[in-house]
């Protein structure tokens, strides 16, 4: 065993120390179990992956907000309670060669037109149009992601240690918005009511974990919530910042030209790394199964993983059973030198409909969201 | 077995393993219970065989697949339960900075390769046991703790010695 065999072998066996609740997780599974065998009768089977995340995440949020606008080395420090922006400040960036985190947040294409949250209450939950957004970062972020389904949109920003400390302390924020609450992580702890811009909301706080939810009525059918490691006061702080009057596009740095009719859009994502790096996702429901087809930084397959040829290029098709048992489909392939897509279909899918959207894929790319399709299933 | 005493008896190691493979102690175990939520549903099937590499194979597979569906790239979450060691002066303090570096960086390795490594490191399995979980062969399994390994050695090397922390044993020892 080398060196670095043991400091892993160590570091697994350290991070996992702590006592598991058996019967709490007995309770759950089995709760959920029933719930799921219910929702399996009722065939509702899409956007599972969107509901139930319990964000257990240590939060460290500002009480000064850091601007939206203007040139991200132009923005004040942060001071109260936040981690120690700008870039230069952080020594583990320095150490690592990482890109300096984002000051501000990233803005999606905007949706010329298009009706805000709040005027048209029904149109969160269409998966390309995004509504959400923040005033501010409340912390410098490597990470900033969009995600729009059917089940509402969501926001999260993740930060990075604060420079000074070496004990990984990281930064997290979960912002939701959707017509109803059924997919919102729960009001865990103690609860009270509050006010966020005068309407009535209810703030919980689970001290053992330290998280905190802040849950309020936007609208008539148009719920919020942001969710992190936080008391009231700082909760009230990034529900007051949280904007649902302008309205974005989710897109993705490529087309399907010819999808199969009926082809809809389930659900996308858009997520922005500190530096260029992006990464775009895109959820198509296809007849009964659903295709997944993602777009992220990195090498593809190598040469000896590479097993077909799809619209002429090389690529690596599996198949095996995925979570379940039920079996599932992965197409990887390149799109030039640092860019991989990749496609994972589900459910009772055709493999040769999921090779076709494979072979026709049109590689957009570029860096500027604002040249990508509007409307990545259909054509130009 | 029952699935209570199947939980009862096996439920907090796949919290574990959750965790490891998630980068975060709640989501951990969030998947263990969403995992052991499905098996419940099918649990006559599942208990007539061996229900452990059947539950170890479906918490990789979850893992895998909300990293996937999420956004393509998962979100690492804070982890204040793994996170209380504070580097301090000394062999202690070295050790536990190593740890925590090492740890950071397992959380953002591709998700693959974060199970391959967790799986082996961890779980103790072989690679033969691995490309079963992973589905993949065996050759797969070998290049994606490669890969993993040199990703940790070259980052953890530039994170320690950026820090100034001296005494690191990355090359067992040896010059």
């Amino acid at each position: 065993m080398t060196g670095l065999d043991r400091v892993v072998t160590d570091t697994l066996a350290r991070v996992v120390e702590d006592d598991v609740h058996v019967e709490r997780l007995l309770a759950g599974a089995r709760a959920s179990g029933v719930r799921y065998r219910r929702r399996r009768r009722l065939a509702v089977v899409a956007g599972a992956a969107l509901s139930a995340a319990a964000v257990g995440t240590a939060v460290a949020v500002a009480g000064a907000l850091l601007p939206t606008t203007g040139d991200p080395a132009a923005a004040p420090p942060v001071t109260t309670g936040a981690p120690s922006a700008p870039p230069s400040g952080a020594p583990a960036s320095a150490a690592t060669g990482a890109p300096p985190p984002r000051t501000t947040l990233p803005a999606l294409p905007p949706a010329v037109g298009a009706p805000s949250a709040q005027s048209d209450p029904a149109q969160v939950g269409r998966p390309q149009l995004v509504h959400v957004s923040l005033d501010a970062l409340p912390f410098p972020a490597d990470v900033v992601q969009y995600l729009a389904s059917a089940d509402g949109e969501r926001l999260e920003v993740q930060g990075r240690p604060d420079g000074t400390s070496r004990t990984m302390t990281m930064t997290m924020l979960t912002v939701r918005l959707a017509r109803g609450t059924t997919d919102f992580e729960p009001l865990d702890g103690a609860q009270k009511s509050v006010s966020v811009n005068g309407r009535p909301g209810t703030f919980a706080h689970e001290a053992r974990f330290g998280t905190g939810t802040l849950r309020w009525r936007l609208a008539n059918g148009l719920w919020l919530q942001v969710r992190g490691q936080f008391e009231e006061a700082a909760a009230l702080t990034v529900a007051n910042s949280v904007r649902v009057d302008r309205t974005y596009r989710c897109i993705t740095p490529f087309r399907l030209p010819s999808p199969p009719t009926g082809t809809r859009v389930d659900s996308c994502s858009m997520t922005f790394f500190a530096g260029p790096d992006r990464s775009t996702g895109l959820t198509v429901a296809i007849s009964g199964f659903y295709v997944t087809i993602t777009s992220d930084p990195g090498d593809g397959p190598t040469a000896t993983e590479v097993n077909e040829t799809l619209g002429g290029r090389p690529a690596r098709v599996v198949e095996h059973p995925g979570d379940g048992g039920h079996q599932i489909m992965e197409i990887l392939f390149s799109v030039g030198p640092s860019t991989t897509v990749s496609l994972t279909a589900e459910g009772s899918y055709d493999g040769s409909v999921v090779r076709g959207l494979a072979a026709t894929l049109q590689w957009i790319g570029g860096s500027d969201p604002a040249a990508w399709p509007e409307d990545p299933v259909s054509g130009p | 077995m029952e699935f209570d005493d199947y939980v009862r008896k096996r439920g907090a190691a796949l919290v574990r393993l959750g965790h490891l493979l998630t980068g975060d102690r709640h989501q951990g175990e969030d998947l263990a219970q969403e995992v052991l939520a499905r098996a419940f549903v099918r649990w006559n099937r599942i208990s007539a065989d061996s229900p452990e590499p059947y539950l170890r194979r479906m918490l990789v597979n979850a893992a895998i697949s909300r990293w996937r569906l999420a956004s393509n790239r998962e979100v690492a979450t804070a982890d204040p339960h793994g996170s209380r060691e504070a580097s301090g002066p000394g062999d202690l303090g070295t050790e536990a900075a190593e740890r925590d570096a090492a740890w950071r960086l397992i959380r953002v390795l591709p998700p693959k390769q974060r199970a391959a490594v967790v799986l082996r490191y961890y779980e103790d399995l072989d690679d033969t046991a691995i490309a079963e979980v992973l589905s993949c062969s065996r050759e797969t399994v070998r290049s994606q703790v490669k890969r993993a390994l040199d990703t940790l050695r070259a980052r953890l090397a530039e994170e320690i010695s950026g820090a100034g922390t001296a005494g690191l044993t990355l090359n067992g020892g040896k010059p």
